[in-house]
């Protein structure tokens, strides 16, 4: 049977590349994003969608009830960041951070296990970040929304085991993405020396482990983060 | 009886743990949901609420969201016999019902 997969900000970067993996391997996808993306196969659909906003939120849903009559995957990919010093991050940024990073996985996931509770199966895969362990300076909002994530990921494995529902997350180190585009290059290179394989991630990296954990087989993994790069 | 009274007793009786089959009808909306000596636990209350909320939308085609903040913030929970639910429910129709047709 073909999975039944949502991607939150499918647009590009990281989202993009899930969405056709997942499309490459047969499932039938629905991304979103704020704005507006063409179709790129007959079995993706686009929803333009703000994640913080939850009526956009349940129109989707509703939506994709009518279409697919359930749900296999769910992943919360869409994120935002900032870098700066904690004592220069302004309370709206701190707001904005935890709504799009934190807030919308509550509404997703509440969602989504509306629709996996009828097959008794499901997985949803958050993100995390090495920020989190590596405490990592002038990240302090963003790790710190990453870090209720990885709280979240671990509560839910355990409050959805009952519906069959697996929860896990993968934590990227940095990936050539728009989101670490303003993040200078002596700062990556000194972040990617604290891991123990030494390079920038790759999208295929983050879908290998992505896929890992939505694999019907992975029944008996949830609760986990695994973080990339060697990373502990 | 209304269609939100069926509704909801409908799902009150397919949920086996309740054990509602050999209850009349006076009996069930007494029964106790939640609290002491109550036959729900927390997975069997998500599952009622999901199901009511799904079934009001399919068959009155109107949205609600039975666990609110309101629900969660009442002295008296909403949740304590399956009469209170059915009041709540009722007010949520009606609230939803007033709200789409002042939009329209």
């Amino acid at each position: 049977m073909m999975q039944r997969v949502i991607i939150t900000g499918s647009s590009r970067g990281i989202g993009r590349h899930l969405a056709e993996v997942y499309i490459a391997r047969g499932a039938r996808v629905a991304g979103c994003s704020r704005s507006e993306v063409a179709s790129f196969h007959p079995n993706y659909r686009h929803y333009v969608a703000d994640v913080c906003d939850i009526r956009s939120i349940k129109q989707m849903f509703s939506a994709i009830e009518q279409e697919w009559d359930g749900l296999d995957v769910l992943i919360n990919n869409a994120g935002i960041a900032a870098m700066n010093h904690a004592m220069l991050t302004p309370p709206d940024v701190i707001e904005r951070i935890f709504r799009t990073n934190v807030f919308s996985i509550f509404s997703f996931c509440r969602e989504a296990t509306k629709l996996m509770r009828r097959g008794r199966f499901g997985r949803i895969v958050n993100f995390s970040t090495v920020a989190v362990p590596f405490n990592l300076e002038g990240e302090s909002a963003y790790a710190a929304s990453k870090a209720a994530v990885e709280s979240l990921t671990r509560t839910l494995a355990r409050e959805l085991a009952p519906f069959g529902i697996t929860v896990n997350a993968v934590g990227p180190t940095p990936v050539e993405t728009d989101l670490i585009s303003n993040v200078p290059r002596d700062k990556l290179e000194a972040l990617i020396n604290r891991q123990a394989i030494k390079r920038m991630g790759t999208v295929e990296d983050i879908s290998n482990v992505v896929t890992f954990f939505t694999d019907p087989s992975s029944h008996f993994v949830t609760g986990q983060i695994i973080y990339l790069g060697g990373v502990s | 009886m209304t269609q939100i009274q069926k509704i909801v007793l409908h799902e009150i009786r397919q949920d086996k743990n309740l054990k509602s089959a050999e209850l009349g009808e006076s009996e069930l909306l007494d029964l106790s949901l939640l609290g002491r000596g109550a036959a729900l636990d927390s997975i069997g209350l998500v599952n009622l609420i999901f199901a009511i909320e799904e079934r009001i939308r399919n068959e009155l085609g109107v949205l609600i969201e039975i666990a609110s903040e309101r629900a969660m913030s009442q002295t008296k929970s909403p949740f304590r016999t399956v009469r209170t639910l059915i009041d709540f429910v009722s007010q949520l129709v009606d609230e939803a019902k007033k709200v789409s047709s002042a939009k329209s």
